[in-house]
């Protein structure tokens, strides 16, 4: 039986943007190694020099971005995240721009081995994308409503 | 048609697995026929450190995954990971051929020695290694970073081991991948093409620790001295400096010095700080403060306890200087690798009467 890590999971949803013809700009395996190479290395610079964190996946299509985390299980610890990144969203997509071209906004999303819990998405970051993996595949939730 | 050796991969989590593989590309001239991992986590923060007793899991290269039926690793790959796993361990059936680290992490002051141990129990153990190190765009004028290749210079002498430091800042990437892919093929296929390159390489640590003074490291650049470092006639003291938050903040059966109940509620209070505000290490991580201090201690081993022909001439100690032996942290976590590592590697540990 396998085993499902965060990095399996990780892996898998870009095997799934990347069939929906989403880019992966950033991907981070929970390894330690950080930032790689190139754009990976400047979208990693651009996150931690503003949080001192770094998203897990971040995907683009149509001048959308959208920023995915990715863990057992959709928590409080990671909407005070989202939130985070929220706050200093203009930043973000004006330097990120500078790489990728023009951005018209960031949409927000988690992918999770575990059932959503009952929380409460904060209105501002709406509409907000959950994929709860399960059955060797993704099973999409889009929050409209907080 | 050549057909290629075959090896087994031993590495510390599946992302390793994943990195690894993305950065051999199609260039690799052998097949792993097995793939091990020593840590198979479900989240971010659930790792484990049943390796140190050979538990390892299978990861399977058809399905990309690890699966969850453990295996006991051999004494050869088990006696190399007591420092800490190395990213990744490739050996054959009978014995260890390499350990390799990989960051993309740049080089700083701060984590100037988190990777050494691992390095030099390689050494140690005669079996050769490598880190694949990003440096920053200004390494050349940064003191620690002489500090670093310098290490892995002495190491190789003391121990007669190549213990390699392959570095390179963002625009030499591909040169030094290239590098990193001949010298792993070269270990598995080619001895004679492996010294070859194991002295190329050792050419650029030497290059790189040119500018390496033993004064500076010890008195600083303005010559009023270290706060993590006395060195004397006889010995060498690592001061770590790592204090408990709730000391600093002066509040007293608060945060992680409170009992288990206050903690709760500190680790809670943590979660939803305001942004750039300081955390616990001692609540939030299982290393605690710990991370960077048995590397520095290893590499303040063996850059002043050594000589140059690799004879040990002075012992090595460590200082808590803020906190006291009895610290929650300390008493509750005697068998947490980082903590012990610091008491495996100093002749003498010293802890503060009190906090500070």
């Amino acid at each position: 039986m396998i085993r499902i890590t965060q990095t399996y999971l990780i892996k898998r949803t870009m095997e799934f943007y990347k069939s929906r013809d989403w880019i992966t700009l950033y991907y981070d395996y929970p390894s330690g190694q950080r930032s790689g190479v190139g754009l990976r290395s400047k979208i990693n610079n651009i996150w931690e020099g503003v949080y001192n964190l770094s998203p897990d996946l971040l995907f683009q299509k149509n001048g959308e971005i959208r920023l995915i985390e990715v863990d057992l299980s959709l928590n409080s610890g990671y909407v005070e995240k989202f939130i985070k990144y929220k706050l200093r969203e203009q930043y973000l997509i004006e330097k990120l721009a500078e790489f990728v071209g023009p951005i018209t906004f960031i949409s927000y999303g988690f992918v999770a081995r575990n059932k959503r819990a009952r929380l409460n998405i904060d209105k501002k970051l709406l509409p907000f994308y959950f994929y709860r993996f399960t059955d060797n595949e993704f099973k999409e939730e889009v929050i409209t409503t907080s | 048609m050549r057909i290629k050796k075959e090896v087994i991969l031993w590495a510390e989590s599946q992302a390793e697995v994943e990195s690894f593989l993305e950065l051999l590309e199609d260039k690799a001239e052998f097949n792993f026929t097995d793939i091990y991992v020593a840590k198979k986590s479900k989240g971010k923060r659930d790792v484990g450190h049943q390796y140190l007793a050979g538990t390892y899991f299978p990861y399977d290269q058809t399905l990309g995954a690890t699966l969850n039926d453990p295996i006991q690793a051999p004494d050869y790959v088990t006696s190399l990971v007591q420092w800490c796993s190395p990213d990744l361990i490739i050996t054959n059936h009978a014995e260890a051929l390499i350990t390799i680290e990989t960051t993309y992490h740049e080089l700083a002051f701060n984590n100037v020695a988190q990777r050494i141990p691992r390095q030099i129990r390689s050494a140690t153990l005669g079996v050769p290694s490598v880190i694949f190190q990003k440096l920053g765009d200004n390494f050349e004028s940064q003191s620690f970073v002489t500090w670093y290749a310098q290490t892995f210079v002495k190491a190789t002498k003391i121990y007669k081991t190549p213990c390699l430091a392959l570095t390179f800042p963002e625009n030499d990437f591909e040169k030094a991948r290239s590098q990193l892919v001949d010298l792993t093929n070269s270990r598995i296929n080619n001895s004679a093409r492996f010294i070859k390159i194991s002295q190329d390489i050792f050419e650029q640590m030497l290059n790189l620790s040119s500018g390496y003074d033993e004064n500076i490291l010890i008195n600083g650049t303005r010559g009023t001295g270290r706060t993590w470092l006395n060195v004397d006639e006889d010995n060498v003291e690592v001061i770590i400096g790592v204090r408990d938050n709730c000391a600093l903040s002066g509040i007293p059966n608060y945060g992680c010095q409170g009992n288990d109940q206050q903690k709760t509620a500190f680790r809670r209070q943590l979660k939803t700080r305001d942004l750039g505000a300081p955390g616990c290490v001692w609540l939030s991580k299982g290393t605690g403060g710990m991370d960077p201090y048995p590397g520095l201690v290893k590499m303040a081993e063996i850059l002043l306890c050594y000589d140059d022909e690799g004879n040990k001439v002075k012992s090595i100690a460590s200082k808590f200087s803020n906190l006291p032996k009895n610290f929650w942290w300390f008493e509750r976590n005697q068998n947490e690798i980082y903590y012990k590592l610091v008491n495996e590697f100093s002749e003498d540990v010293i802890y503060s009467e009190t906090y500070r």
